[in-house]
């Protein structure tokens, strides 16, 4: 998909590693990380919500830390690496997390899922045995319309608990 | 396309960083951890010319315990947050961190960032005028160092000039006897607060109060130290009727204002509430030295 362009738009050549392949492209400046990773390189497990980092639904990792996609310039992204939820699991080879989420009913709609996935991993990299409290304290900056939160919670307990090792 | 349209200048350092800014001045916006830039950008509430990204920076890197407590303007809220070195030497700033944002945004986010933004219900800005922190301010002909009490001038604005950037962050470190608290609220967990309170303090032997410094944030257009009430706390033994005296004097003393956000009266109640809290806090944290021992 193209994007439009303005003719008199800065553009700037990138080179980086997206869920382990690395690549070069020529981004327009202006261009967010979002846009970039969805309409450029097809990765639409980004879902775009409010695109001003209030709901989380665009978190990716940036050299393996969370980031929201929408708070960064693809040229920012130069010389780094970028996972997706596409770099994480394929529906015939869940990642352990997104096996927990299954497994409790941790989604419903699936919009905010892949950044629930990306952000609980990182959780559990950080705190390997979150207490309740410290989970939804992780979580708090990804928003979920249809759970009510508490099969999230209790996805990630139990890939805490029984998977380990999420690293 | 989100925001409208800029220019891009990738600065290689401090100095490239510096002279772009020399160049382009009120023109040109920095960018370092995005978290908030990011937002106005999307919005289109900030249209700059040129955007001077100086996320590359290694001088404004790193959390440094030689002589003095220096942390980098770009060192991420995160990094800051966890550090043995903060938690240990100047807890307060990890306190306050747990309240900005949510993880996620504070693994991007830097503390120089935040500080320089200057948003009214930031509570980094509270704490730095709390612990009388210095900011080491550069520009491509001089550097200086602003106190922070002098440093924050009125709702996202600071005394930086277009052609300088904050650069490093001199942080004192908490005294024996000395103990903090932060406390704020806000709707959920990682909004902006609707008010807050920083108390620094320490406690003497007896138990009475010294050195006490109360700052009030999200309350105005600026963070702001509370004179009169720490004048009213000042050497005194903390009971009921003393506590009750300072929460008068701290409703008389906060102007707090109506917005979208939290009726003015709603703030002077919450920060009362607050306030108290805060209070013991902080009182009990002097009572224990670094890392839970008894003093």
């Amino acid at each position: 998909m193209t994007t439009p362009r303005e003719s008199s738009q800065q553009e700037t050549n990138i080179t980086t590693t997206v869920n382990g392949e690395q690549r070069s492209w020529s981004v327009p400046v202006r261009l967010t990380l979002a846009d970039f990773l969805r309409h450029e390189l097809g990765l639409t497990g980004v879902h775009l919500g409010c695109e001003h980092g209030v709901c989380g639904a665009c978190t990716v990792w940036v050299d393996g830390r969370p980031a929201r996609s929408c708070l960064m310039l693809a040229p920012q992204i130069d010389g780094r690496a970028v996972t997706t939820i596409e770099g994480i699991g394929a529906p015939t080879e869940l990642h352990p997390m997104q096996e927990a989420f299954r497994e409790c009913h941790g989604l419903q709609c699936g919009y905010c899922t892949p950044a629930m996935v990306l952000t609980a991993i990182s959780l559990l990299r950080e705190v390997p045995n979150p207490s309740e409290e410290e989970v939804r304290e992780y979580m708090s900056g990804n928003i979920c319309r249809c759970t009510g939160y508490n099969f999230i919670v209790d996805a990630i307990l139990r890939a805490a608990a029984e998977k380990g090792g999420l690293g | 396309m989100k925001p409208a349209n800029f220019n891009y200048k990738r600065a290689t350092d401090l100095k490239d960083a510096l002279a772009l800014l020399a160049e382009f001045g009120p023109r040109a916006r920095v960018l370092a951890g995005g978290q908030s830039l990011m937002p106005m950008l999307n919005l289109r509430l900030a249209q700059p010319e040129i955007i001077v990204d100086i996320a590359g920076l290694t001088e404004l890197q790193g959390i440094d315990h030689t002589s003095d407590l220096r942390v980098g303007a770009l060192v991420k809220q995160r990094d800051a947050e966890l550090s043995p070195t903060l938690i240990s030497v100047c807890p307060l700033v990890p306190r306050a961190l747990r309240y900005v944002g949510h993880p996620p945004i504070r693994h991007q986010g830097t503390l120089g960032g935040s500080i320089a933004h200057a948003d009214p219900s930031a509570e980094l800005p509270a704490i730095m005028i709390a612990m009388d922190a210095e900011f080491v301010i550069a520009s491509a002909t001089n550097q200086r160092i602003v106190p922070a009490t002098e440093f924050f001038v009125s709702a996202f604005t600071t005394t930086l000039r277009p052609d300088e950037l904050l650069v490093q962050i001199i942080l004192p470190i908490e005294k024996p006897r000395q103990g903090s608290a932060i406390l704020e609220i806000s709707r959920r967990s990682g909004d902006f607060a609707q008010a807050g309170i920083v108390i620094v303090l320490c406690a003497s032997s007896d138990g009475a109060l010294e050195d006490v410094r109360l700052v009030g944030f999200a309350l105005g257009s600026t963070a702001r130290r509370l004179r009169q009430v720490e004048a009213t706390l000042e050497g005194t033994m903390p009971d009921e009727s003393s506590v009750a005296r300072a929460r008068e004097m701290l409703d008389a003393e906060v102007g707090a204002t109506d917005d979208i956000h939290a009726t003015a009266g709603y703030r002077r109640h919450v920060l009362g509430v607050i306030f108290e809290r805060a209070l013991t806090a902080a009182r009990a944290d002097s009572m224990t030295g670094r890392n839970g021992r008894q003093r």
